[in-house]
């Protein structure tokens, strides 16, 4: 296999997040890997895997600052990642180890032994710390600079060839999978933005050409974990997702990422192409999201019976054609930490009914955008379950285009139709509630819940700090503002035999990828 | 014919520079105004003030925005059509590489839009209100009437995936171009020129057919002379300088229509760079792209106002077949 042995720090966080997501395999059915991987025939050695996916014919392959699916596609298989996220768990990939201090304000990383650059240079701590200095500075990576926001740049220290000091500006117990696993891919020390069109990595494949609207990556056989199966892969932009479709339909590509519920239908009973579902893994938690700052959402039975109202059920099957998921008012299903032990909730009109009688309340409105596919239908359908508790909700649809200009707006909307890419509970948690979170549209925070949420960020055990976080979750799932009501897999449109495809949160990663015979 | 004065075509060619830098501004100022602006698209849900001064900064998006359409026009003047603030390339070539698949695709289209619209036209016109002219026109007005990305979208379903004898999109491998492939151009180039050609078929019998219906055509016909000496004679020479006209005119439609087709093949040419330049708020790249296709659409114009003027000043060319009874 590709990923050799764990550290032990991530070893322990990876059993203890396996023993956890056993639940949720029950729910979730095929996580991404088991999904991407079963392919129908046996693997093949060589070949060209042709993929497409929607992103800029310039993308480029610059990571601070990309923005498009295409080209982070192209990268992933390009830069190696000290940890990536694989299912449920967070493995080790360029580090063998990541180790917090005793407080968890410093982590020391590791860095695999006989990685090497495509230029033939060893992957050292030098690179790794000049890649992080990069991804955390704001300047060089408005995309990635918040997230590393923690990092105390200025005092990284390389203690040797393969070690790195990672000291923080406070505590995080949660560094691997909160920050890691979301971004820490390694390029050489030194590079600028003139390096980025080499493409100079250590990841499975190595670049090849990159021209417009198209990049073309050839095996890499001096590869750490093992020279991939492949010989080629082209990355094809492909902007509409029909397109993206017909292309696999066709035989002009064999695998393309992302098509929509309604297109991956109209295959069903296609012998020429495999729909692979994501998983909750890969996918878009949506919701409706109530700010518990504005009226009448202060009031907590307010929340609670539009929670028991909505028929999550229904609206899986209506606006994703069921091809998701039914969500608990929580985001990270089928991630790291995610709270297991947490009933499913279910529609119950009659409590619904005599909460609202309770707090008063007939009338809502809420605004919904197109900024996922159905997001205004999903808005439309909720207003018609209500209706049967006696609830009218008025749906305020607004410009999807133009929904982020209002800021404050968006801050302040008591109730909205909305989407996260779907990330561990912990991060989440950590960016997007709190008083120090610059996105917080629920508006937990203050007192005890800050308290709570800086001090389980901050501790070091790993069984402790999940504890932490399965209570935050315990009382969001409670009283928070989400309501998350499903998640929408990502649906790939794979050439039927196409295998051993594994996702990285929606990024398929090719390292152990196949032809049919 | 007659030649247009050299004063005359200054004029016009003048015009058309004076038009295309209006063009110009109004692309520029447009992409100014469009809604939702790169920094907020790109930063999503992880927007802040901060954060998105701090990319806008980055991207010199906080000039005003008369300088920065200077700017951007002292480029374009120098061949330097700026570097995308998105992705931070220079535009210029991909446009230029696009460009050229796009000359590949319209050539074709309308090479063929010439032969089948003008062949099919004089067939039709020549002999207006006969069984072939009726027949003609059912066909035409029913292509006419069908819209390109539907068309496009029935030829996939019968050639691509019910026959299987063309490719369903039309992905060029990295680094090659459009001819390396020919047959992925055979389904693209079908769309434009069903209806392209549809349309042309009609302008070309309208022309024909008041042609044919006039004095001189009716005396030779009574003199007895063969049919094909007078469509030759008679019906041609006089058609001849309109028929260009509808032709030059298909220049500006090929480029709409690319737009169109372009998205649905995933062909990449010009049109679908724009349309993946729009949904990325890549205004560099927009107003690139865009001020290319104009920069064609003005040159198919100006050729037609010329062609008008050779042959037959001060005669408007029928815009669309309801207008096809000349005076």
């Amino acid at each position: 296999m590709s990923e050799r042995q764990m550290s032990a720090g991530v070893r322990r966080r990876t059993v203890l997040t396996g023993a956890l997501a056993a639940g949720v395999a029950g729910v979730a059915g095929c996580g991404a890997d088991a999904g991407a991987g079963a392919g129908s025939s046996s693997p093949r050695r060589g070949g060209r895997l042709r993929l497409v996916a929607l992103g800029s014919p310039t993308g480029g392959l610059n990571p601070l600052t990309a923005t498009d699916g295409a080209s982070f596609i192209a990268m992933f298989q390009l830069y190696g990642q000290l940890v990536r996220l694989q299912g449920d768990k967070v493995v080790t990939s360029l580090a063998e180890s990541v180790e917090p201090n005793a407080d968890a304000t410093a982590w020391t990383i590791r860095i695999r032994d006989g990685a090497r650059f495509h230029d033939g240079r060893a992957v050292t701590a030098a690179d790794v710390a000049y890649s992080i200095r990069q991804f955390g500075d704001p300047k060089r990576s408005s995309t990635f600079g918040q997230l590393y926001a923690d990092v105390d740049l200025a005092n990284l220290k390389v203690h040797d060839a393969r070690t790195v000091e990672v000291p923080l500006r406070r505590a995080r117990g949660d560094l691997v999978d909160s920050v890691l696993a979301q971004m820490s891919l390694v390029f050489p020390d030194g590079t600028t933005d003139r390096d980025w069109v080499k493409g100079v990595g250590s990841g499975p494949f190595r670049l090849v050409s990159a021209a417009g609207g198209g990049v073309t990556l050839a095996r890499n056989d001096e590869y750490w974990g093992g020279a991939p199966l492949l010989d080629e892969v082209t990355v094809a932009v492909v902007v509409d997702p029909a397109a993206r479709l017909n292309s696999v339909r066709g035989g002009q590509a064999d695998y393309a990422v992302d098509v929509t519920p309604a297109g991956a239908r109209s295959v069903a009973n296609s012998a020429d192409v495999q729909i692979r579902r994501g998983g909750p893994a890969n996918s878009m938690g949506r919701s409706f999201e109530m700010n518990v700052q504005t009226d009448p959402f202060r009031d907590a039975d307010v929340r609670r019976a539009l929670r028991l109202l909505v028929d999550r059920q229904q609206l899986v099957d209506n606006v994703l054609l069921g091809q998701g998921q039914v969500g608990n008012d929580l985001y990270g299903l089928g991630l790291p930490g995610y709270n297991t032990a947490l009933p499913q909730r279910t529609r119950d009109v009659e409590q619904a009914r005599s909460l609202l009688a309770k707090a008063g309340v007939t009338r809502l409105t809420i605004k919904a955008a197109d900024l996922q596919a159905g997001t205004v239908d999903a808005a439309r359908l909720l207003a018609e379950q209500a209706r049967e508790v006696g609830l009218t909700i008025t749906v305020e649809q607004a410009p999807a285009d133009t929904y982020f200009n209002d800021y404050a707006g968006v801050l302040s909307t008591p109730f909205q139709a909305f989407y996260f890419i779907n990330r561990p509970a912990a991060t989440m948690i950590s960016t997007y509630t709190g008083s120090d979170s610059s996105f917080n549209i629920t508006g937990v925070r203050g007192g005890d819940f800050d308290r709570q949420l800086v001090s389980a960020r901050a501790t070091v055990d790993d069984a402790a700090r999940r504890e932490r976080f399965n209570e935050l979750q315990r009382y969001l799932w409670d009283s928070g503002g989400d309501l998350v009501w499903g998640y929408a897999e990502q649906l790939d449109a794979v050439r039927p035999g196409v295998g051993g495809v594994q996702l990285n949160q929606s990024v398929p990663l090719l390292a152990t990828a196949y032809l049919p015979a | 014919m007659r030649v247009p004065t050299p004063g005359r075509a200054l004029r016009l060619v003048a015009g058309a520079v004076a038009l295309l830098l209006a063009v110009s501004v109004v692309l520029f100022v447009a992409v100014q105004v469009l809604p939702g602006d790169p920094v907020t698209q790109a930063l999503g849900s992880t927007y802040t003030p901060e954060r998105g001064a701090q990319l806008r900064a980055q991207l010199g998006l906080d000039a005003p925005v008369a300088e920065q359409y200077l700017r951007w026009l002292g480029g374009v003047l120098r061949g330097d059509f700026g570097t995308s603030a998105v992705t931070r390339v220079p535009v210029g070539p991909i446009v230029a590489e696009r460009a050229g698949n796009s000359v590949v695709l319209a050539a074709a289209a309308f090479v063929l839009i010439a032969v089948l619209g003008v062949g099919f036209g004089l067939f039709a016109g020549a002999r207006p209100g006969s069984g072939r002219d009726r027949a003609v026109s059912a066909v035409t007005l029913t292509l006419t009437a069908v819209p390109e990305f539907a068309l496009a979208t029935v030829l996939v379903a019968v050639f691509a995936f019910a026959l299987g004898w063309l490719p369903a999109v039309s992905l060029v491998a990295p680094g090659s171009g459009p001819l390396s492939q020919p047959a992925i151009l055979v389904l693209p180039v079908a769309s434009l020129a069903l209806y392209g050609g549809a349309y042309t078929a009609r302008m070309v019998r309208g022309i024909v057919a008041d042609i044919a219906a006039g004095p001189h055509v009716e005396a030779a016909r009574i003199a007895g002379l063969p049919e094909h000496l007078v469509l030759r004679r008679h019906v041609l020479p006089s058609a001849a300088g309109s028929i260009a006209q509808v032709l030059a005119l298909l220049v500006p439609y090929l480029v709409g229509g690319a737009l169109v087709v372009e998205t649905v093949f995933a062909y990449p040419g010009l049109g679908a760079l724009l349309a993946s330049a729009v949904r990325a708020r890549d205004a560099v790249q927009v107003e690139a792209a865009g001020l290319v296709l104009a920069a064609v659409a003005i040159a198919g114009f100006l050729v037609a106002e010329l062609i008008q003027d050779r042959s037959c000043p001060g005669r408007a060319v029928p815009m669309r077949p309801a207008l096809g009874r000349l005076r």
